[in-house]
């Protein structure tokens, strides 16, 4: 563990509100996402996001006893609570049905037998990288200036070529060049600063390369960058698409 | 036979065997193939039939015994409401009631499915229902509730309840009502303007409201009265009220649904478009008063905004905060219409004052204008993905305003401008961000801040009060802003021509080279389907039905064999138009002859180099025999100078024009109308204009849409836009004409013009 999820991990426990917003802010949408497809056609849209919010509360409670050092992954974790909620939930209602006397556990297993998945699944392990690359293209973006990200936006995600983003601008090919170079070097610090911060795990760090992501780029690794992060970028927005007319 | 000859015909023979064998194994190859299509196709046809048949069992099973079940509890809750209200228990029995009514709701509802709804979706019918199950109930919640056994008469003094309307989640009820006349008298004298209708919003202690609720909404009145928002208000011990003007209309958010419901998949047309764009410039304008006001609205999304009579007017006050106020900062607000940076800096717990409110109201514009292209909310702040077609500007502008704090408009009027731009553009898909102001450094001041400027009528006001709306904001910014909008455009005008061609002509050669591809897959597809046949024929048959079926359902483009507005011309007659409607906008179908002889057309001849004064002489010419043709049948342009006015009339200029000569002949034109006493604005040869030229170019851009001068249902749109600007009489729209140096011109009069006293000018038609 590294001294950004140390740090990160003691804001949480010291009850740090913009930690807490920070860890809203990146993981909600993936605990929803996961709340939903857990509980399709048995819980709403509202449900869902109560329970969301129940789970980073029953995280709150949690993070006191939480000894990082042990190695599990954060998102696993993070998913253990949410199954947990969803379980006190789905216990509840049914407790309320039937007038009282039912037992947790029977409920815990009758939910995961209607899961399609069994442990953290593959889905929701993408979900949970894609969402930190999210977060770290909020702090690029954040922390650059607005032109800047603009030229890599449409260099980057809209597929524009270096000569059409200038002509667009009004600006010279090679600030173009100048500017996405520069919002290259930016993102990949935050892309290290995101991942230190929600890592536990030397295999999550590892994830970022294995994705294309590479932190020491040679220059044959700048393309190969561009590309997986539009990709990610591309899925993670389709994704808010079809989440967002969910109804 | 020689051994030539016997080695000749083996190497034949060989071969004839080895291509006949190559021929068997590559029909084989293809026909298996077709056979595996057709069977795949086959069963999953065969699967979605079950499912299908299965969902309208399981859906009409389901159906039933909710039915039956709510039939069963409202049968229980009847002698339960009928007891309590018996015993004198009316707020039991007002409980008991109202789960009575869920129940049977739920009931009738069932009932429906069942005999109804489940069966027409059975058949694939479910569009029929569509009005039933989801834009009704829509409606009949928004509908106005009686106010009868809810409001003693009386209770808002000055005032009679009309109605009840939905309440939001400020806790507060929302009461429509009607001044009485004594009332009124008192409303005009405090200058405010007859509100017709006006909706209270009353809090309660007794009835839920809670304190600091009332002291949320309290707070920021005095500004909101300074602006004619509120009328008056009311605070006592227990309850608190206000009084706004009433706005009826629709909510954005249903608009907005309906806009895009219209629209096809890729998204909102180019007509659409521009409405959009003036829906945004009609916020901003209020936006900019709310903040020259002090003010910061904080809840600004679709569902707060009303559109009345083609604008949009921004509703409840429930947030609204002053700028300068000294309370900590707040997370209200509605979830991804709300800056995150600001739930950021409340968690901080820094003060209202500390931060910039203008910025966060103007993410939320943002957030709207992205709303209006997708019909969906950004769920990713300034990194949601555009899905749906839009101008490169448009886009732009949607991105820095929802953009880092630091990137981001500085006000409500630079985003104004750069909307005023696109909607100016002849076609904004041609307008690039480096033209809008905010980028090319040419943005015209802001309005100072700190300086209350009433919204005349309010902001909530009727649609007769429009002065919020954006075409009254043409009239109003025109009194303080600089030129530079419009010399902007005038300069990138030339280079936008070039590029605009430019672009066509790479349009043309995609589309060009995509045909060819097409007809080339086309035809590889149709040697595969003939060997398909030969090797199956039965399966060929198959295969050529479903070819069949799938060239009826491609989609047909329709073409007009006559020219519609020769044809009004020419047919001056009640019989229908040739084209009904576009882009599902009413369009018409029989054209009055009074709508048809106001648009009056001719062309002019030009060539390179031709002097200005001899182009004066022609459209001198051309506007006299229209004169005394218009005078001839009693019509009018507006009333002469000779009757004591500043000016004959205003006409608008909209030039359609390539840059080589287009200048000049514009100049002419416009000399020759200036010598007239017309006033000229648009697109005038001049650089040397006021924003008046921009706006009311904004205006009939967005009236017509990216129309040609041929498409009647333009020319209807900018008369109305016409008529619903009394500042302009007429409008001019030149036009490239079919044959070689020749410019075409149409002018178009407003719809109302016969109800104005005769005049002496008069136009007629010009060949």
């Amino acid at each position: 563990m590294n001294d950004l999820t140390t740090s990160f991990v003691k804001r949480l426990r010291a009850r740090d509100p913009q930690a807490w917003f920070e860890l809203w802010e990146t993981f909600g949408p993936v605990l929803r996402a996961q709340l939903f497809r857990w509980g399709r056609g048995r819980i709403g849209v509202e449900t869902v996001q109560d329970l969301s919010q129940e789970t980073l509360a029953a995280l709150s409670t949690a993070i006191d006893r939480h000894d990082p050092s042990r190695g599990a992954r954060f998102s696993t974790w993070l998913l253990a609570i949410a199954r947990y909620t969803l379980g006190d939930e789905m216990d509840r209602r049914n407790a309320q049905k039937r007038g009282s006397g039912v037992k947790p556990r029977s409920l815990e297993d009758e939910f995961r037998a209607a899961s399609p998945e069994e442990g953290p699944g593959e889905s929701y392990e993408r979900e949970v990288f894609e969402a930190k690359v999210g977060a770290a293209l909020r702090a690029a973006e954040r922390d650059c200036e607005f032109m800047d990200f603009a030229v890599y936006r449409m260099r980057v995600f809209d597929g524009l070529t270096g000569r059409e983003v200038a002509a667009s601008l009004g600006v010279s090919p090679p600030t173009v060049s100048r500017r996405l170079t520069a919002v290259r070097k930016l993102l990949r610090q935050r892309l290290f600063e995101v991942f230190s911060k929600y890592s536990f795990t030397e295999e999550e760090m590892d994830e970022l390369e294995r994705n294309g992501l590479v932190l020491n780029p040679t220059k044959e690794d700048e393309t190969r960058f561009d590309e997986a992060v539009a990709e990610i970028y591309h899925r993670l927005s389709q994704r808010d698409a079809s989440s967002s007319s969910q109804p | 036979m020689t051994g030539a000859a016997v080695f000749l015909k083996v190497i034949v023979t060989a071969a004839i065997i080895v291509a006949g064998a190559v021929l068997a194994i590559w029909l084989l190859v293809k026909g298996t193939q077709g056979l595996i299509w057709l069977l795949s196709h086959l069963f999953r046809g065969i699967a979605f039939l079950v499912a299908h048949v299965f969902r309208f069992v399981k859906n009409t099973l389901g159906d039933s015994f909710r039915s039956v079940g709510a039939l069963m509890t409202a049968i229980v809750l009847v002698p339960l409401t009928v007891l309590n209200f018996l015993f004198g228990r009316w707020s039991a029995g007002r409980h008991y009631g109202r789960a009575l009514e869920d129940e049977l709701i739920s009931f009738a509802l069932g009932i429906y499915r069942v005999a109804l709804g489940n069966p027409l979706h059975f058949v694939g019918m479910g569009m029929l229902t569509d009005g039933f199950e989801r834009r009704l109930p829509e409606v009949v919640a928004r509908a106005p509730r009686s106010p009868k056994a809810r409001v003693k008469d009386g209770k808002f003094t000055g005032y009679k309840v009309t109605g009840v309307l939905p309440a939001g989640g400020s806790g507060a009820r929302l009461f429509l009502a009607k001044p009485r006349p004594e009332k009124l008298k008192e409303l005009l004298a405090a200058g405010h303007a007859d509100p017709g209708q006006v909706v209270i919003k009353a809090f309660s202690l007794s009835a839920g409201s809670t304190l600091p609720q009332i002291v949320r909404e309290s707070r920021a009145l005095q500004s909101a009265r300074q602006l004619g928002l509120v009328l008056e208000h009311e605070l006592t011990d227990k309850s608190f009220h206000y009084v706004m003007p009433y706005v009826p209309g629709e909510n954005l958010d249903a608009v907005i649904g309906q806009m895009h419901d219209n629209a096809g998949t890729e998204g909102l047309s180019d007509r659409q478009l521009r409405v959009a764009l003036g829906y945004a410039g009609d916020l901003l304008y209020t936006l900019q008063a709310f903040h020259e006001g002090g003010l910061w609205h904080k809840d600004i999304k679709p569902s707060n905004l009303i559109v009345s009579e083609g604008r949009a007017h921004l509703v409840d006050l429930g947030l609204v905060t002053p700028l300068a106020s000294a309370m900590t900062l707040t997370t209200h607000g509605t979830e991804y219409f709300r800056d995150p940076e600001m739930v950021r800096q409340a968690m901080r717990g820094v003060k209202v004052h500390e931060v910039n409110g203008v910025k966060f109201d103007i993410y939320s514009a943002g957030a709207v204008l992205y709303t209006l292209i997708e019909n969906s909310f950004p769920a990713h702040g300034s990194l949601s993905r555009f899905t749906k077609r839009a101008p490169e500007a448009m886009v732009w502008i949607v991105r820095r305003a929802m953009s880092d704090l630091e990137g981001r408009y500085g006000s409500a009027h630079e985003m104004l401008e750069d909307i005023r731009t696109v909607l100016a553009a002849r076609d904004p898909f041609a307008v690039r961000p480096a033209d809008l102001p905010s980028v090319n450094g040419k943005a015209s001041a802001s309005t100072p801040r700190g300086r209350f400027r009433k919204l005349a009528g309010g902001a909530f006001g009727s649609g007769a009060s429009a002065s919020s709306s954006f075409a009254e904001a043409s009239r109003v910014a025109a009194e303080t802003a600089s030129k530079a909008s419009l010399a902007a455009m005038a300069a990138h005008e030339a280079a936008k021509s070039e590029r605009r061609r430019q672009r066509d002509s790479k349009r043309f050669h995609r589309t060009a080279t995509a045909i060819r591809d097409q007809r080339r897959s086309t035809g590889r597809s149709l040697i595969a389907a003939f060997v398909g046949m030969l090797f199956l024929a039965g399966l060929a048959t198959v295969g050529l039905l479903g070819t069949r079926m799938a060239r009826s359902s491609a989609p047909v483009s329709v073409s007009f064999h006559e020219d519609p507005v020769a044809w009004c011309l020419e047919n001056e007659s009640d019989e229908p138009l040739p084209q009904v409607e576009v882009d599902g906008l009413e369009v018409p179908t029989t054209p009055s002859p009074v709508t048809v002889a106001r648009i009056e057309s001719g062309r002019i001849a030009r060539h390179a180099g031709q002097h200005v004064e001899k182009l004066r002489r022609q459209w001198s010419r051309k506007l006299d025999e229209a004169f005394e043709h218009l005078a001839g049948q009693g019509r009018c342009l507006a009333e002469s100078a000779e009757e004591g006015l500043e000016c004959a009339g205003s006409i608008l200029l909209l030039g359609d024009l390539a840059a080589a000569n287009g200048r000049e002949l514009i100049e002419a034109l416009e000399g020759e109308l200036e010598e007239r006493d017309f006033q000229v604005f648009g697109d005038r040869a001049a650089q040397a204009g006021d924003e008046r030229d921009i706006l009311y170019l904004a205006g009939a851009r967005r009236a017509m849409g990216v129309s040609d001068p041929d498409d009647p249902e333009a020319l209807a749109r900018l008369e109305h836009y016409l008529a619903e600007n009394p500042s302009l009489d007429a409008l001019i729209w030149l036009s490239e004409g079919e044959e070689p140096d020749t410019v075409q011109y149409r002018f178009v009069l407003p719809r109302d013009c016969e109800e104005k006293p005769q005049g002496d000018f008069a136009l007629s038609s010009q060949n």
